[in-house]
């Protein structure tokens, strides 16, 4: 019995040690990736920077952002609000990351979601001041299966497979976007999704969101937002369409620019060849919008 | 402090107080129920009663319409009642035979029906080796005690790393398999026997892990089904404590193979439908029953040398797998519909391949994601291919601190109930 107490006692310590390992350490597996946190910061210094959802990894091409000399990266997380936007931000700044222009996703539904990790893979970006930081973002008080989630459970298979699965993924990005997306679909199948409702506004999102345009201020950096196109059916939805009143109405009143997906191309909205869902662009859609963008920038 | 408790009746009064405790903390509602069935079937199998035979009959009968009862015209039904169900039927056939080789008291009675690492979901023990054990109960056995670690956190092991990991592309697929290619309809059937597997032997081996603890020794309910050659042997691998059950209070009574061919194909038919609707009332579940009645009923392959073995192994296990498919979806239409999508929309390309590794995920760590479940369900292959259940001391060490770092780096705690707590 002693031998079985010492082995369980040995494995539950060498089960720590790999975990403190991996909590502090995993994100320098990141230094030279084409996505992420760490190889930004390795870089210190960025021109153009988009921070947002998955609005943004799927519609802005990165390749096309970077055409002619710019300096652009997408930082992109499934679910990205406000909150985590700010969090991100601040993570950037606190690690010596110069940015001239901060382009920021204008997603009308991400103000009515929860402090949440919503994408586990901006765990793996952080070291362990970073993941307590997030901790602490989504807990007042502390709860276990976050913290179990936080430091242990998430991205261990992605570490434990690093060498197949970064080899795998890390090609298919380019300066934080991917490089292919998904092709378009077409209109029965777009009237056939299920519309996405939420109306219910997450105060913590519209301070954050303040914070950011603070901050910008602070940092001297060129603040701007963008809304990326939806489809027709989310465009005419009357909950998105209140949200987005709302959300210009903040801009406005701080008197930061905005860029609506009306004012950039009034088209694509009404073809669903342009969308893989009701919120996200195709490859085809990726590529258009991302030129009448930067062609509306330059103008 | 065990060592301590000397009496033998305070032991078991011990442990009956802890079934009842731990049945409370799960289902307190349900456990009026099982007092009163436990009473009421204990008067029916009283040795003072004169008509012994029509109060055992009228106990089993009882017994079958409560569970009925709750099983067609109630949703809910009681934590463990299809189990222990089964546990107080066994009990009174036993009794009414004079099979019973321990004192019949109450007490004895109602510790074998609520034994606590039994109450959940089994495995279906007989009481002359549950109750016959009681007076080692708290009592430190070293071999015991090493044997039951190991079983506890292989259970684990089987249940967090392997079976909740796959319940998660299993429970994406299936619950929308229309929108799924073949490929991913394959690899979701394939890891719902998996996941089934370990899921339900890891129960059982959590449960006969603890009956070690506590002293009483408790037959495997699983032996490496899915090394069979044919369903037949499967049958006598897989949930052995059920098909023993089936085949001793059913199928034997029936008249099982006494009565020539034809009926010993009727029997076995009947067995295997009750089997299926033990399971649940749906058309999927009682076409499961009959699928394996049929394969069962065949006859069992000549093996000449390894290669049809492996052969005739896996084959079997494609049949199992078919049989899950029914089982899972729970409707005999859903399951034909799920097996033409399947057979239909197979192919095998770079995007057939990629869209049928996103379930997992939805993202690009689904590759993560496939590669861990993957390679743990290799190495518990490699285990039980090596080890054939040996729970011995050889590579105890070894084996323990294997089950912890995979259990702590690697389990799944999300879903923690267990497949066969549904029965």
């Amino acid at each position: 019995m002693k031998k079985l107490s010492i082995t369980i006692i040995i494995a539950v310590f060498f089960t720590l040690f790999i975990i403190v390992l991996k909590a502090q350490f995993e994100n320098k597996l990141l230094n030279n990736a084409n996505y992420g946190l760490p190889s930004l910061i390795k870089k210190g210094k960025i021109d153009n920077l988009f921070i947002g959802s998955s609005m943004f990894r799927q519609g802005l091409d990165s390749k096309i952002l970077n055409e002619k000399g710019s300096d652009s990266y997408i930082l992109s997380y499934n679910g990205n609000n406000p909150i985590l936007e700010l969090w991100s931000l601040k993570y950037l700044l606190k690690n010596n990351v110069k940015i001239n222009h901060l382009y920021i996703d204008m997603y009308a539904y991400s103000l009515t979601t929860e402090p949440s990790i919503s994408d586990s893979k901006i765990l793996m970006e952080v070291d362990i001041k970073g993941k307590l930081e997030l901790y602490n973002l989504l807990n007042s008080k502390f709860n276990i299966s976050d913290f179990y989630s936080i430091f242990i459970s998430k991205n261990t298979e992605l570490v434990a497979t690093w060498p197949i699965y970064y080899q795998i993924i890390n090609p298919t990005y380019y300066k934080g976007g991917i490089k292919t997306g998904r092709d378009g679909i077409d209109s029965t199948k777009m009237e056939s999704l299920a519309m996405i409702e939420e109306s219910q506004v997450d105060d913590r999102n519209i301070e954050a969101i303040f914070e950011i345009i603070k901050l910008c201020q602070e940092n001297n950096i060129q603040l701007r937002y963008i809304e990326t196109p939806k489809s027709l059916r989310i465009m005419e939805n009357e909950n998105y369409q209140n949200l987005m009143a709302m959300y210009q109405k903040i801009l406005e009143e701080k008197e930061v620019p905005y860029y609506l997906s009306y004012n950039i191309n009034k088209e694509i909205s009404y073809n669903s060849y342009y969308f893989f869902d009701l919120i996200h662009l195709s490859n085809s859609g990726r590529e258009k919008y991302t030129r009448d963008l930067i062609e509306f920038l330059s103008k | 402090m065990f060592k301590k408790i000397q009496s033998f009746y305070l032991r078991k009064i011990i442990l009956l107080i802890f079934n009842f405790a731990f049945y409370c903390c799960l289902d307190l509602k349900s456990f009026p129920i099982l007092v009163l069935l436990i009473a009421f079937t204990y008067f029916c199998s009283c040795e003072k009663i004169k008509k012994k035979k029509a109060f055992t009959a009228i106990g089993v009968l009882g017994t079958i319409i409560i569970w009925l009862v709750y099983k067609l015209f109630i949703n809910a039904l009681p934590i463990g009642l299809s189990f222990y169900s089964f546990k107080i039927i066994s009990y009174l056939i036993d009794s009414s035979k004079e099979k019973i080789d321990f004192k019949k008291t109450f007490l004895n009675y109602a510790i074998y029906v609520t034994y606590f690492p039994q109450i959940l979901s089994g495995p279906i023990s007989r009481s002359n080796n549950i109750v016959n054990q009681l007076h080692q109960t708290f009592r430190f056995q070293k071999e015991k005690w090493l044997k039951g670690i190991q079983l506890i956190f292989s259970g684990l092991f089987l249940k967090l790393v392997i079976a909740n990991r796959a319940v998660v592309y299993v429970d994406t697929v299936f619950n929308n398999y229309r929108s799924y290619t073949g490929l991913a309809l394959c690899i979701a059937a394939f890891l719902y026997s998996i996941q089934i597997y370990g899921d339900f032997s890891g129960y059982s081996n959590i449960s006969i892990g603890f009956s070690n603890l506590l002293g009483i020794d408790i037959d495997r309910n699983f032996n490496r089904p899915y090394f069979s050659r044919s369903i037949k042997e499967f049958w006598g691998k897989w949930h052995i404590s059920l098909s023993s059950w089936l085949k001793d209070y059913i199928y034997i009574p029936l008249g099982g193979n006494r009565k020539g061919k034809i009926r010993k194909w009727i029997n076995s038919m009947i067995t295997f439908l009750i089997s299926g609707f033990w399971h649940g009332n749906g058309s999927g579940y009682l076409f499961w029953g009959f699928y394996h009645g049929i394969l069962n009923n065949l006859k069992s392959p000549k093996i000449n040398n390894k290669l049809q073995a492996i052969g005739f192994t896996i084959l079997t296990f494609i049949e199992v797998t078919i049989g899950w498919i029914f089982f899972r979806l729970e409707d005999f239409f859903e399951g034909i519909h799920y097996i033409k999508h399947m057979l239909f929309n197979f192919t095998i390309n770079y995007n057939s391949i990629l869209s049928s590794v996103l379930p997992f995920t939805k993202d690009n760590s689904s590759i993560a994601m496939a590669l861990i479940l993957f390679l743990f369900i290799f190495i518990a292959f490699l285990i039980e291919v090596k080890n054939k259940n040996d729970y011995s001391k050889h590579n105890f060490c070894f084996k323990i601190s294997f089950y912890i770092v995979s259990i702590l780096l690697f389990g799944v705690f999300v879903s923690n109930k267990f497949i066969y707590m549904n029965y």
